[in-house]
């Protein structure tokens, strides 16, 4: 496998630096290293959206999560996505509209300018690089521990990680934003394609639709419904999930940024659709592989099925194309993350268009490193710790919302009341807070309360 | 029916399905049955309102973009 592997990453590592190389030639001033020249269609906009979105915590976490809590992954995930797309399609206008033709310098400075408050912005950041960082550094060690059950005693966790690190910063400093958006849509086609043929192995193994629940009901029948064994998916569980999945496009810089850099709303709209059907063709397969998972792989431990699953059973080819391809989908993930913690550091600074790249390659430089140091000290739970950033940065969700939506600054209390649930979700996943508030998960209180919060401070400002 | 309207109605329906979705009605412990196309109520009932809303999104961006037509027009 070891060659297969080595000619499809040299073709692939080949096309990547070949985009790298030719927006390169096109990289005239900070905003187009920055955001692509900000012109990109329907096509594009879809593939680099669904790259970033679904990452290692889709390809590798997703199958076993189904594997262990069942059907309801669907629900925790898929469901999340869709509503996900219908809010693109009006905060994406909004956003879009509060931005104006001005270059967009993240979401930071757009905080700043919306509160005329500069504390928005920094505890904005503050909240992505906290809960951004550790989200880079599990897709990492995700990759390279696959990496290292794929060739045991060949290289460490560590020089993978290293690996991974290296070609993802060098392609994306040499060619900037553009390079990334071109590479996004090679990725999110090879997740596609390596998704569905494993799906479709795994069907053929089982003998068909029918008979793969027809076997998983007789493993475990809790497995075909929520909250499924462990009984984790529970309501609660999965209306917190939403809300976290939800507030992804309005919290996450490298996502928000993709709003902004569509050539227009036509195609916002357009790509807001097909991200939606991007994520049911992406998502309906991990399911049928936890499913497989499930019937065959009950008692392994996620290293031993995935190995399985993805490498032992398939063909060399295949198992190399499946190697490149979850490599494709960290590094999509990754690179447009640290990228877009670069922009907002950039618009913090308040870096004019001519000025120099370097403290933002600089910084860029810096988060790659303390995710790869973060990537090295991380758990394997993969999806759940992708949840926990997806919550935590959740939390900054109603501020965002109710400084685009307003017409003239919202005071200062939406940012005190982000600033303590902020606290206070650190503190309850440190156990020193109570994990449950009027017997509500303590993720899904705070974003409840925080919307309201929101919705009365917008009303009392509007007297 | 003015546009403004039915963008109201495709935003109570998406909230509906959202509704739906985790009522208890559907989230019931243990509900497996009925089957349809050899899937189990959770999955198939999910993959259908999943459908649903994204097939709103489709409707929702087209109707909004109209509503929005005057302010789009400097886009």
């Amino acid at each position: 496998m070891l060659n297969y592997l080595l000619l499809i990453g040299t073709i692939y590592i080949g096309i990547l630096m070949f985009f790298s190389w030719r927006t390169k030639k096109k990289i005239k001033n900070s905003t187009d290293f920055m955001l692509g020249g900000s012109k990109i269609g329907v096509a594009i906009g879809l593939m680099t959206f669904a790259a970033t979105l679904f990452s290692t915590f889709t390809l590798l976490g997703m199958p076993d999560f189904s594997r262990i809590h069942g059907v309801g992954a669907w629900i925790f995930l898929a469901f999340s996505d869709a509503v996900m797309v219908f809010l693109i399609l009006w905060f994406g206008f909004y956003l879009r509209k509060r931005v104006g033709n001005s270059p967009y310098q993240g979401m930071s400075a757009l905080l700043q300018t919306c509160y005329q408050n500069r504390f928005a912005g920094y505890l904005y950041f503050a909240s992505v690089f906290l809960f951004l960082t550790p989200y880079i550094a599990i897709q990492i060690r995700g990759v390279a521990i696959f990496l290292v059950s794929a060739f045991p005693d060949f290289i460490p966790v560590w020089g993978w990680s290293i690996g991974i690190v290296l070609i993802m910063l060098i392609y994306s400093e040499l060619g900037g934003l553009k390079a990334i958006i071109y590479a996004d849509s090679l990725q999110g086609t090879l997740l596609l394609l390596v998704v569905w043929i494993v799906a479709f192995n795994c069907l053929n193994e089982v003998g068909g639709w029918t008979e793969l629940f027809n076997r998983v009901a007789s493993v475990d029948k809790k497995l075909l419904s929520t909250p499924g064994p462990t009984g984790l998916l529970s309501p609660q569980f999965l209306i917190a999930s939403a809300l976290a999945i939800l507030m992804i496009p309005v919290t996450q810089p490298q996502l928000s940024t993709r709003l902004v850099i569509m050539k227009n709303y036509s195609a916002l709209k357009k790509m807001a659709t097909s991200v939606g059907f991007f994520a049911v063709l992406v998502i309906l397969p991990t399911i049928i592989i936890g499913m497989y998972g499930a019937i065959y792989y009950a008692e392994a431990s996620t290293a031993e099925f995935l190995g399985g699953v993805l490498l032992n059973e398939q063909h060399e080819i295949i198992a190399a194309l499946i190697i490149i391809g979850l490599f494709a989908a960290a590094m999509s993930t990754s690179d447009s993350q640290l990228f877009a913690m670069g922009n907002e550091i950039k618009g913090l600074l308040r870096l004019k268009e001519d000025d120099n790249l370097r403290p933002i390659r600089l910084v860029i430089l810096l988060f790659a490193i303390s995710a790869l140091i973060f990537s090295l000290l991380s758990s394997d739970e993969l999806v759940l710790l992708a949840r926990l950033s997806f919550s935590g940065t959740a939390l900054m969700g109603p501020m965002i919302l109710l400084g685009v939506f307003s017409q003239k600054p919202q005071g200062f209390s939406m940012i005190f009341l982000s600033l303590i649930a902020l606290f206070i979700f650190i503190l309850s996943n440190m156990n020193l807070f109570p994990n449950q508030i009027f017997s509500l998960r303590i993720d899904l209180f705070l974003m409840l309360f925080l919307g309201f919060s929101a919705l009365v401070n917008f009303y009392l400002y509007r007297k | 029916m003015n546009l403004k309207n039915i963008w109201r109605y495709i935003v109570v329906a998406v909230f509906l399905c959202a509704a739906i979705q985790f009522s208890p009605l559907v989230l019931e412990e243990n509900k497996i049955e009925p089957y349809f196309l050899g899937m189990p109520f959770t999955l198939w009932f999910g993959i259908i309102m999943c459908l649903l809303v994204i097939l709103l999104t489709a409707i929702g961006g087209y109707v909004f973009s109209k509503l929005k037509s005057e302010e789009l027009k400097e886009d």
